[in-house]
């Protein structure tokens, strides 16, 4: 099942051998793209233009829910997102919850804590620890300048299909919920279990899991989910370019029945490598120019490598003494936790641990002063700042966090820049509650998730029998449509996943494993019916427990060594024949019992043996023997007899 | 070379050659044999010195010797080549050599090819000596021309044939061309051409072919006798023939035509040349163009048609991408308007197309043009290559706007600088035209979406585009600084700022472009601008060039530093602080007279000339001149301080930097000192001359460096006598083998004693 309609804020169930595994656990957070910024020094004359629907009955019922500004609307109550469709689902039969990376989880907390789940959640210890420093993030900017006014009028269907466009698309608003709570992710947080790269996690002995290093940020993983004759792979949040985490593993990936495939990259037209440069060269220009540099970002990941390029190609141009801020709620802890996740970096971020050296050069730039970093504006920046500077600032869709502040700080000053790398929003769109602004805009998305190529050319290498993606990843991005490449090409044709659709996945359980305990073992005498394959009857109880199968003795009342039926009834015993049918040796039983006059003839697929004296004909064929006779029962049974002698028994 | 080693050097040489002629000899490293062969050539004045040396005798022996190596073989007749061509020989030792050149060509196999190409390229030389005949006479010189040209038909090696295709070439112009010999193979090669293979199968031209084409070309009344047979052939060959066989033809039918007294004939040739180029494809007819436009066989108007045609092509068909096919004549056309120089009207307009179909992206399918074009670099190149020597008014503002494209997206530094320069060669035009000042025109979004890439730039990730925008701020400046709207231009893009700012760029190529944009920028006129701009002074500037100088590891920003403040105390001294000039002083007294690159100690040198001159002008001049120099006041300032301290700009501070550095352990640096050092004694015998018999005492005790005067001329005189002996001695590209052409013998012979023992390990070593 698909709960999610964004592939890049993924979440899966996924029902195989009996368990239920929840995939990834993301949140999207573009609704709140619908709603009015939550200004750290709030100021009245901002965004209090009401806006007047044209009908007025629906604009007595709606109040002063919406807002105007320069031209958009937008809703003025608190933020709320929008969860994963959780109701197509009985959360609390979910088993276990995998998590991919840090991006893939922050929905958690609504399974968790509000839906009576009781099973256990497996991600690595960095996807925890970032994990919880996103939700804490987002949690503190919702709660720091609260917006305590819940809307809901205009979410309405009758008010909402004459709402303007921008809020006419909202999909299910009434689904929306409210952020949830510190206490929420703490609580949340602790039913998780981290595993490490390559350890394998039983699930109730039908599943192994594994996580596996898919190169995307600081701990992410594609998983593997094994039972004794199926794989299924999920490869979620993957990058095979080189950045600071460890590189992606795809040796466990191969072999498998079948692939789902999830977060490629948001840009498909966007290289990650230009974008960074283009990045570097518009914080220069507005530096030199005497501007400075915004950068709506989130608190960790892809501004890791952010800080050592800039800083890096500042040294180039001579600005050695640009400062770097860096304010988020979390940022104090985000820059520490980086620099102690040695074993989860890239092997040339691992070999500076041994000199030894932090891993991310950021950690120097802090010690000389020149990244700082502040839990927000009040955190004593005031007394620090310098201008021109660079600033590091969430949240980056410009509903919430600091960024608000410095935007409506920066706006109006065309010297100022606003460089956009994160890919979830749309930037014109984060970007209209701010009109008219005179700040250069500049987007230079950085995702270094999977592109089409990159993903068509991993599939080819790992070879999986089946391959599942999202829908949209096999047509053309919409504003690329052009680009008849930018498609997932597999072959067999990918089967595709979007919101609320429930998928059947092409796997057929064939075998099952059973255990046969050393005291039944005892009693068996198998027979050798080919080189190394025996075989025997057993009479004995199948117990399953924890998804294993064992064969244990009957229990004491049982043991006559006779079969019944379910009613207790017994079965007549009866022996099993197997074995191919030697026609001399035949031929020559029959003789033995009076029946003479016997001809054979060979045929394509065996031999016919006539009985002209009995009028009855033997047709003996590979898997199938017919006797047909003239109804004389003496011959027929003295025929059967024959040939039951002529084979092997059980 | 004195007697003594005179002798000692003949000795060692025949000892040498005694080495070469054993069978023994094995010499890995051929460059020893070209060394030897330089210094005998320097030291054979007369053929007499030949004779000591025993040359006469090797060049006798090596011809009769038959175990001799095939590399002192080639060695051998090398000898002969330079010994024939130099001196003026007797006879007899014309003899020997004529013996051995022919023992060569007889007996030496011609697989032997090295021996043969050398042989060739000897003989190649002799014929253009005035010797010659007497040279011929003892060789069989018919046997010499068949077997070249049988090594021709054979088809041996491209050297071989070359060597040989050059020494037939070179007969028929030498006296030898009316030789009995030299007729019979003129008459061969003849029917070589008039019996080539008209069906077209012989499409690639043999070594004979081509040789009797070269001497066609260079020799054409020779052929008149067969003139409409090869005329015909000539044809056929532009029509049918490969790319080359067409222009080798083409080149053949020029000198043809020149040398054609008659005048039908000659219009013949025009018009079935015509004809041909007209008939053949159009890659073909273009490199035909090519050959032909700048012999002017043709009207040239004719030819740029042909030349211009692909281009042509291209803009009726409106970019149809149908023209895929005509990307290479596109590329070539480009060329061949580059290379033939043609800066006309309609090849700028053909030009300008073809730039404004490339200025996408290349992944940019969303406008209408030849896909195939879009953003092809190569196109780029040469469209910009035209444009930034020649664009007429008319397509100036559509390069303009496919310039504003081009720079906001190339990833190639190239392009981007082409881009540049051709943007500052039409920026005065541009910003002086009506549509500049029209509101409705697009060259002022152009321009300024130029500026901000420009400004993007300066700030790239690659430092090849750092460099090109701060070197596109220096020529502007130095090619346009008495064209205040192209100055004001840039002022206003900020360029001149982001180009300084570039002093502290992480590349030191850049840092220099930025300190040479810097020096450029100071000593205009706009050097105001600059510091309001970047909110400094001038002795702020002067601090930080002068921390580069003591401190940047690299040479090359090292070199910009110092000729940037060189020339900030040259000609702004009257704007530096005295602090700031001591500074300068004393940064070219003691910091970089020890600098490791030796041209930053050339710059030190050309400093302290450049202020003794001043100096020495300024005060010689005192009587007339009742304004001195702005570096002489601030010297007077530093000269006249109180305390006693001698100032560091003094005539005495250069002296001893300039005595320092005459002993440097670089030669280039110690000679350039020994040079100058020449005039400065001169005038400083005067200078000490004219303070000597000043009347004002004051005024001498001020010049506290004339004390030392007297002291620093005996000792200037003694550095640069020892620094002229020094110079005659090790010029700076001289060897060790130059200096001392005996050791070059003695490592000869030590490779004999070496063979000797045979001792491979350390032949391997040595490697």
């Amino acid at each position: 099942s698909c709960l999610s309609g964004n592939p890049s804020k993924p979440c899966f169930i996924l029902h195989f051998k009996g368990v239920t595994l929840m995939l990834d656990c993301g949140l999207d957070i573009s609704q709140v793209l619908k709603f009015l910024p939550l200004s750290v020094v709030p100021k009245s004359d901002n965004y209090d233009k009401k806006w007047n629907h044209s009908d007025k009955e629906k604009d007595k019922i709606l109040g002063d829910e919406l807002k105007e500004v320069a031209g958009s609307v937008f809703v003025d109550g608190s933020l709320e997102f929008c969860a994963p469709e959780f109701g197509m689902t009985t959360l609390s039969e979910v088993d276990a919850i995998l998590l991919s990376n840090h991006n893939t989880m922050l929905a958690l907390p609504y399974v968790t804590e509000y839906s009576g789940f009781k099973g256990t959640v497996y991600c690595t210890e960095p996807t925890q620890q970032i994990g919880r420093q996103y939700m804490e993030e987002l949690v503190t900017y919702v709660e720091r300048n609260p917006r305590n006014k819940k809307c809901s009028k205009w979410k309405s269907d009758a008010i909402l299909s004459s709402l303007p466009t921008f809020l006419r698309e909202a999909i299910r608003p009434t689904a929306w919920r409210e952020c949830y709570t510190k206490h929420d992710i703490q609580a949340c947080l602790s039913r998780v279990q981290t595993v490490g790269y390559n350890e394998k996690r039983n699930i109730y002995g039908a599943l192994i899991i594994t996580a596996c290093s898919s190169g995307y940020s600081i701990g992410s993983c594609n998983w593997t989910i094994k039972s004794p004759y199926q794989k299924i792979c999920y490869i979620s949040g993957t990058s095979t370019l080189t950045t600071h985490p460890k590189p992606m593993d795809t040796e466990p990936l191969r072999q498998s029945d079948l692939i789902i495939v999830s977060s490629m990259t948001k840009t498909p037209g966007y290289n990650p490598d230009q974008m960074i440069g283009e990045f570097c060269m518009n914080t220069v220009v507005t530096i030199k120019n005497g501007g400075n540099v915004l950068v709506p970002c989130y608190p960790s990941g892809m501004i890791f490598d952010l800080f050592e390029c800039l800083s890096s190609h500042l040294d180039s141009c001579g600005l050695t003494t640009v400062p770097l801020y860096f304010l988020s709620p979390v940022s104090d802890s985000s820059l520490a936790y980086s620099n102690i996740y040695a074993e989860w970096l890239s092997g040339s971020k691992q070999s500076r641990v041994y000199l030894p050296e932090p891993p991310f050069p950021h950690a120097e730039l802090v010690s000389i002063g020149r990244l700082r970093q502040y839990l927000n504006i009040h955190d004593g920046l005031q007394n620090d700042f310098k201008s021109p500077c660079i600033v590091f600032a969430g949240h980056p869709s410009l509903r919430m966090g600091d960024v608000v502040h410095f935007i409506e700080l920066w706006g109006k000053s065309t010297g100022n820049t606003i460089l956009f790398t994160e890919p979830d929003f749309p930037y014109l769109e984060a970007l209209a509650p701010f009109q008219p602004l005179q700040m250069k805009v500049c987007y230079c998305p950085i995702d270094t998730g999977l592109s089409f190529s990159q993903a068509n050319k991993l599939m080819r290498d790992l070879k999986p029998g089946h391959l599942v993606v999202a829908e949209s990843y096999v047509q053309p991005p919409s504003n690329l449509s052009h680009k008849t490449d930018m498609v997932v090409d597999y072959d067999p044709p990918p089967l595709t996943y979007k919101r609320g659709e429930i998928l059947t996945l092409p796997i057929k359980r064939q075998f099952e494993t059973v255990e046969i305990t050393p005291n039944l073992a005892k009693n068996v005498s198998p027979v050798e019916v080919k080189p190394g394959c025996m075989v025997s009857m057993v009479t004995a109880a199948l117990n399953i427990k924890d998804n294993k199968y064992t064969l244990e003795l009957l229990p004491d009342g049982h043991l006559s060594g006779k079969k019944r039926r379910a009613d207790g009834s017994l079965i007549r015993e009866k022996s099993y024949i197997w074995g191919s049918l030697n026609i001399q040796s035949f031929v020559d039983a029959l003789t033995r019992q009076g029946i003479t006059d016997i001809k054979v003839e060979d045929t394509e697929d065996g031999s016919i043996i006539d009985l002209p004296n009995d009028d009855t004909l033997i047709q003996v064929e590979g898997a199938s023997t017919h006797i047909i006779c003239n109804g004389e029962e003496i011959v027929r049974t003295k025929i059967r007899d024959t040939l039951l002698r002529c084979l092997q028994k059980l | 070379m004195d007697t003594m080693n005179e002798q000692e050097y003949c000795k060692k040489v025949q000892e040498v050659f005694e080495f070469l002629l054993s069978s023994s000899c094995h010499i890995h490293d051929d460059t020893l044999y070209h060394k030897l062969l330089d210094s005998l050539n320097g030291k054979m004045i007369i053929p007499e010195f030949a004779e000591s040396c025993g040359v006469i005798d090797f060049l006798q022996r090596a011809g009769n010797n038959t175990d001799i190596s095939p590399d002192t073989l080639v060695f051998a007749v090398q000898l002969v080549e330079k010994l024939v061509s130099k001196l003026e020989l007797p006879g007899i030792h014309l003899e020997n050599m004529s013996v051995l050149i022919e023992t060569v060509a007889l007996r030496t196999s011609v697989d032997n090819l090295s021996v043969f190409c050398a042989l060739f390229t000897t003989m190649t030389t002799i014929l253009q000596c005035p010797c010659i005949k007497e040279f011929c006479l003892n060789i069989d010189f018919q046997d010499i021309l068949k077997k070249s040209f049988d090594i021709l038909k054979e088809e041996r090696s491209i050297f071989l044939s070359r060597a040989v295709s050059e020494f037939i070439c070179s007969l028929f112009s030498s006296k030898m061309a009316e030789s009995q010999e030299a007729k019979k193979l003129l008459k061969e090669l003849q029917t070589i051409i008039v019996n080539f293979d008209r069906d077209g199968s012989q499409r690639v031209l043999s070594p004979s072919m081509l040789c009797s084409l070269r001497v066609l070309e260079k020799a054409p009344h020779l052929f008149n006798d067969s003139f409409a047979e090869i005329l015909d052939v000539l044809i056929i060959l532009m029509k049918i023939g490969s790319t080359q066989s067409s222009t080798t033809a083409a080149r053949c039918l020029h000198s043809l035509c020149l040398q054609c007294q008659d005048r039908a004939k000659s219009e013949r040739v025009k018009s079935l040349v015509t004809e041909a180029i007209e008939t053949v494809d159009i890659v073909k007819g273009l490199h035909i163009a090519k050959v032909l436009y700048p012999l002017q066989l043709l009207e040239r108007s004719s030819l740029e048609n042909t030349i211009l045609e692909p281009l042509q092509m291209l803009d009726k068909t409106n970019h149809s991408p149908a023209m895929h096919s005509s990307l290479p004549a596109v590329s070539l056309s480009l060329t061949i308007v580059n290379d033939c120089n043609i800066q006309k009207l309609e090849a700028c307009k053909c030009v300008a197309e073809v730039l404004k179909m490339t200025e996408n992206r290349p992944d940019d399918f969303t406008g209408s043009g030849c896909y195939s074009f879009t953003g092809s670099s190569k196109l780029q190149i040469k469209c910009l290559d035209y444009l930034g020597s020649y664009t007429s008014k008319e397509v100036m503002l559509s390069v303009i706007s496919s310039i504003s494209n081009i720079v906001s997206y190339t990833t190639e530094h190239m392009i981007y600088g082409k881009c540049l320069l051709c943007l500052c060669r039409l920026l005065p035009e541009v910003l002086c035209s009506s549509c500049y000042s029209s509101e409705r025109s697009t060259v002022k979004s152009d321009l300024s979406k130029i500026k901000e890439s420009v400004q993007r730039n300066f700030c790239s990730v690659e430092w090849e585009f750092r460099d090109t925008s701060c070197e596109f701020v220096r020529n502007l400046m130095d090619k346009h600084k008495d064209k205040e709207g192209v100055i004001q231009w840039m002022l206003d893009s900020r360029f001149h700022v982001f180009a300084c700012q570039a002093v502290g760029d992480g590349e030191s190529y850049v840092r220099a472009t930025s300190l040479s944009t810097l020096q450029t920028v100071l000593l205009s006129s706009y050097r105001t601008n600059l510091l309001q701009d970047m909110n400094t002074t001038i002795d702020e500037i002067i601090s930080q060039i002068l921390d580069v100088c003591k401190t940047d590891s690299e040479a090359f920003p090292r070199r910009s530093a110092a000729r940037l403040l060189h020339h900030c105390l040259l000609d702004l001294s009257y704007l530096l602080h005295p602090d700031s000039i001591q500074c300068i002083a004393q940064c070219f007294s003691t910091s970089l007279p020890s600098d490791f690159d030796w041209e930053v100690k050339l710059i030190v040198v050309e400093f302290w000339c450049a202020i003794l001159k001043r100096c020495f002008d300024a005060d010689l001049d005192k009587e007339t001149s009742d304004q001195p120099l702005g570096i002489v006041v601030s010297l007077d300032c530093l000269k006249n301080e109180k305390d006693g301290k001698r100032g560091y700009v003094s005539i005495s501070s250069a002296i001893n930097v300039l005595l320092k550095l005459s002993c440097d352990y670089d030669p280039s640096v110690s000679e350039r000192v020994c040079q100058e050092l020449c005039w400065i004694c001169e005038t400083l015998e005067k200078f000490v001359l004219k303070i000597s018999s000043a009347t004002n005492d004051d005024n001498r005790s001020d010049w506290c460096v004339c004390a030392h005067c007297s002291q620093l001329i005996t000792e200037l005189l003694n550095r640069m006598t020892e620094g002229k002996e020094k110079t005659r001695n090790d010029s700076v590209f001289k060897t060790d083998y130059d200096s001392n052409a005996v050791s070059l013998l003695d490592d000869i012979l030590l490779l004999d004693r070496s063979q000797d023992n045979n001792d491979e390990d350390n032949a391997i070593d040595c490697y």
